[in-house]
């Protein structure tokens, strides 16, 4: 017996869909974390990185946050 | 920044987090611009050279039109041109890959790394790791593209699509991106002084650990020679490996470092931060995790089972969710600044650079439904979406990102913003001018080519009608080229002239910014809601309420070996339970019997057929769809490639697919075709390839080859013995020499290359006709091989 014969009896074609089930629990992970109210504050802070020591458009993060409100 | 926003940006936000504070002992440093200078640099000359070469190979199938062309007077205006099609290291062929693997790997790759080591070292507070390792992954990658640049118009190649480079440059990358980007890069992570990783430097991270799996894995090979080897995989496997990797490329060479780019630079160009930082975590997990699984698409309707080719079909289509979630967070990112468009180039070209991606990134998921790729496939509808991605946003982004770079790189201002102007007009007309009309000539081959008269056969059944047809879109391309060649050229002049106004001595702003203390974060003290009483079950209740506070994603924007570890599970994941089965289970790939090995001569002349790229233009793939069956025979099966290492399906038809071509055609046709393609077919825009007809075949490196095939499975029995291989190779080529002359073409052709690729042209196709061989597998399959073909070689 060859192994693609053990293999083509272990039903390996379903593992797709249990591929698509573990994305499926990453993606929703991923949209609880960036949703929670808690990270508001820190996901602003992280937003800012790139412009930190850069000269910024005056008024940028207090109207986000009037928008927000 | 004012005081308010600065606090925002560092002390008073980790203080609502509830992050410590980072040691409050300051470090000075600098960051480390020379090696960006030269990336840039490299960036712009690579991108002149891709363009050039892209132009000359879009001349090259207009040329043929005119070059014969006759005045009244008699004379030959064009006929100087006919270079372009006669010249054996400038071939279609030889030059395609040359030209795709220029913009891919030595443009946009030299791009990346400019927007990697620029924005890295700001977004760690960190000078890179080392300087010398910086400086050897420069001098290593333009090593690479200029070995790239010598060997492809050779004709060394591993005859796969954007994977053409040979054995010894294959390990060169590996050793160069992972070893000298990649450690770099990672160990800059490790020593950075910002907590928090931006999410750009999850798409770097993502980019360096997917390229480096996909790589040494679709470039598995056995080395037949210093600048010969052939693929582990045959046939099937090896097309949905090559297709994983190729459509991997496009995602992880041209789509998530530039995400990164974009959501570093634009911030930066419009001076807000990102309109969704929320979303852009979204998008960075679930772009990864989907494109990887996208592949496929690129065989609907091949010998790749069903199976596999609707799974990359769906995740294609799921695709559309995560890239216009990307495009419309930086598009919104100029929220308020949307005035800044009329005055700043830099956001013109980022603003129609994200256009184009979204553009793009709708067209692919359409044309992987499968009923629109079965009339694109093959045909230039594809050639059009990939330059609308690879110009419009490969493209424009790099321009816009030069034009920001270039005055904060060389400390003073840009020489022209009016140049500036000028290239993205110019920029945009001429990317428009190349894919409207390829779109139409696309479509058109595509309705000629299933296209039914009234009594059921073909109305278009010579080739090259559908040819010929679409010879002024080729033209509009040419002048849509000339338009992008001259926007960037005039971006290479006003660089020129701002480096010339550069200060002597470069100045290095000291910068200033805590060391990160060791991570030493305690988990937020969750209780059991449950009133269960098994350990289990309280311990799964925390690790839930620990996941929706968001404790673990946490975890990761914060260490990166675990980002790089979970980045490379998302991508593994998908790719290795999408290639695994169709590896693994016997029924993906149904065997045929009377299908044999490839005869001493015909290898050599497949890799004649290899060397000369003649992929480029000619699929051997006939798809189970009337018009291709009625064209061109019998549909192709899966186990008709169990001995094609490298398989050699195409992609694209600017010449008729070849899968059933042994047989339909004389030895002197071939010949003679080969040596004028106008003189067999008064229209063909195939190149003369008469130096065949002069190369003489190395028996020795014959021999080599089997030996090499013989390796990775091909059984080839006796054949590997000292002068079989040979002998057998001789054989037959003395066969179809004869043939050749008694039909009245030249003599003397027993040794050269043109004989051992008419004998491989010869067999294609054919085996299926065949009885199975009635000897055991392994000796029958030698012996058939070689009878069989000789009978096919002499009987033409």
């Amino acid at each position: 017996m060859k192994l693609s014969d053990v293999m083509s009896g272990l039903g390996l074609a379903i593992y797709p869909i249990a591929a698509m089930g573990l994305f499926l629990a990453v993606y929703i992970g991923a949209v609880v974390r960036a949703t929670r109210r808690r990270a508001r504050s820190e996901m602003d802070a992280a937003a800012l990185l790139p412009l930190d020591g850069e000269r910024m458009a005056a008024g940028c993060v207090e109207a986000r946050k009037e928008a927000r409100r | 920044m004012s005081t308010a926003e600065a606090a925002v940006g560092t002390g008073e936000a980790r203080a609502q987090t509830g992050v410590r504070p980072e040691s409050t002992s300051m470090e000075r440093f600098t960051y480390d611009d020379a090696i960006v200078r030269k990336f840039m640099l490299a960036t712009v000359v690579w991108g002149l050279v891709g363009f050039v070469v892209g132009l000359v190979i879009a001349l090259q199938l207009v040329i043929p039109s005119v070059v014969n062309y006759t005045t009244a007077s008699g004379s030959r205006p064009f006929a100087f041109l006919g270079f372009l099609v006669s010249t054996e290291f400038l071939t279609f062929g030889r030059l395609r890959p040359l030209h795709t693997n220029a913009v891919i790997f030595a443009f946009a790759g030299n791009a990346i790394f400019t927007a990697v080591y620029y924005s890295t070292q700001r977004l760690c507070k960190a000078r890179m790791w080392s300087d010398t390792l910086s400086r050897l992954h420069f001098w290593g990658w333009q090593f690479i593209i200029v070995c790239a640049a010598l060997t492809l118009p050779l004709g060394f190649t591993q005859g796969k699509e954007y994977a053409e480079l040979e054995w010894p440059i294959d390990v060169l990358i590996a050793v160069v991106w992972l070893g000298f980007f990649g450690t770099n890069f990672f160990m800059t992570l490790k020593v950075r002084r910002e907590r928090h990783m931006y999410v750009a430097l999850w798409f770097y991270i993502a980019t360096i650990v997917t390229v480096a799996m996909l790589h040494v894995l679709n470039s598995l090979a056995i080395p037949a020679g210093w600048l010969k080897s052939y693929s582990v995989y045959a046939g099937v496997q090896d097309a949905m490996m090559q297709w994983w990797y190729g459509h991997n490329a496009v995602a992880f060479v041209l789509t998530t470092p530039f995400l990164g780019l974009m959501y570093y630079f634009m911030p930066k160009a419009a001076e807000r931060p990102v309109y969704s930082y929320r979303l852009s975590i979204v998008h960075f997990w679930s772009l990864i995790f989907v494109y990887i699984w996208a592949g496929p698409h690129h065989l609907h309707y091949t010998a790749l089972p069903a199976w596999a080719s609707t799974l990359g079909m769906l995740f294609s289509v799921m695709l559309w969710m995560p890239s216009w979630g990307g495009g419309i967070n930086g598009l919104l990112t100029l929220r308020g600044a949307w005035h800044k468009l009329t005055d700043d180039p830099v956001l013109r070209f980022f603003v129609v650079g994200v256009t184009f991606y979204m553009m793009s990134t709708f067209e692919g998921p359409l044309l992987s439904i499968k009923t629109v790729n079965m009339l694109s496939h093959y045909t230039d509808w594809t050639i059009a979406h990939v330059h609308g991605g690879a110009l419009g946003w490969n493209g424009f982004l790099t321009f816009g990102m030069i034009y920001w770079l270039a005055p904060r790189l060389f400390q003073t201002r840009l020489h022209s913003k009016k140049l500036a102007e000028w290239h993205f007009w110019l920029g945009t007309l001429g990317i428009l001018m190349y894919v409207v009309p390829i779109y139409i000539a696309g479509i058109t081959q595509g309705l000629m080519w299933r296209a039914f008269d009234k009594s059921g056969s073909l109305q278009f059944p010579d080739f090259v009608e559908t040819v010929t047809k679409l010879m002024p879109f080729y033209w509009a391309r040419v002048g849509g080229g000339v338009l992008f060649i001259l926007g960037a050229t005039l971006m290479a002049y006003n660089l020129l002239r701002t480096w010339m106004a550069r200060p002597a001595v470069y100045e290095e702003p000291v910068q200033e910014a805590p060391a990160l203390r060791p991570l030493v974060e305690t988990p937020p003290k969750f209780k059991s809601r449950l009133e269960a009483n098994t350990e289990f079950s309280h311990k799964g209740d925390i690790w839930l309420q620990k996941a929706a506070d968001g404790w673990w994603h946490r975890l990761l924007e914060r260490r990166p070996a675990k980002m790089i570890v979970w980045s490379l599970i998302a991508v593994a994941s998908g790719s290795l339970l999408e290639i695994v089965p169709l590896f693994a289970i016997r029924s993906n790939v149904p065997s045929i019997a009377s299908v044999t090995p490839y005869t001493p001569l015909e290898l050599a002349g497949r890799d004649v057929y290899v060397a000369e790229g003649c992929y480029n233009c000619h699929s051997q793939m006939i798809r189970p769809i009337w018009s291709e069956t009625k064209r061109y025979g019998d549909y192709s099966k899966p186990g008709e490639f169990v001995y094609d290492h490298p398989f050699q399906w195409g992609s694209r038809r600017i010449g008729p697919d070849l899968a059933r071509e042994g047989g339909q055609r004389s030895n002197l046709w071939h010949l003679l075709h080969f040596q004028d393609p106008r003189q067999s077919i008064t229209q063909s825009i195939m190149p003369s390839y008469a130096h065949l007809l002069e190369s003489r075949l190395d028996m020795g490196e014959v021999a080599r080859h089997v030996r090499a095939q013989a390796m990775i499975g091909v059984p080839y029995g006796e054949m590997v013995k000292e002068g079989k291989a040979a002998e057998s190779a001789r054989a037959q080529a003395k066969q179809i020499a004869d043939d050749i002359a008694t039909s009245g073409g030249p003599t003397g052709l027993e040794d050269k290359k043109v004989t051992a690729l008419i004998a491989y042209l010869q067999r294609l196709g054919t085996d299926i006709s065949k009885p199975p061989p009635a000897a055991p597998a392994e000796a029958g399959a030698s012996e058939g091989a070689g009878t069989a073909a000789s009978a096919d070689g002499a009987g033409h």
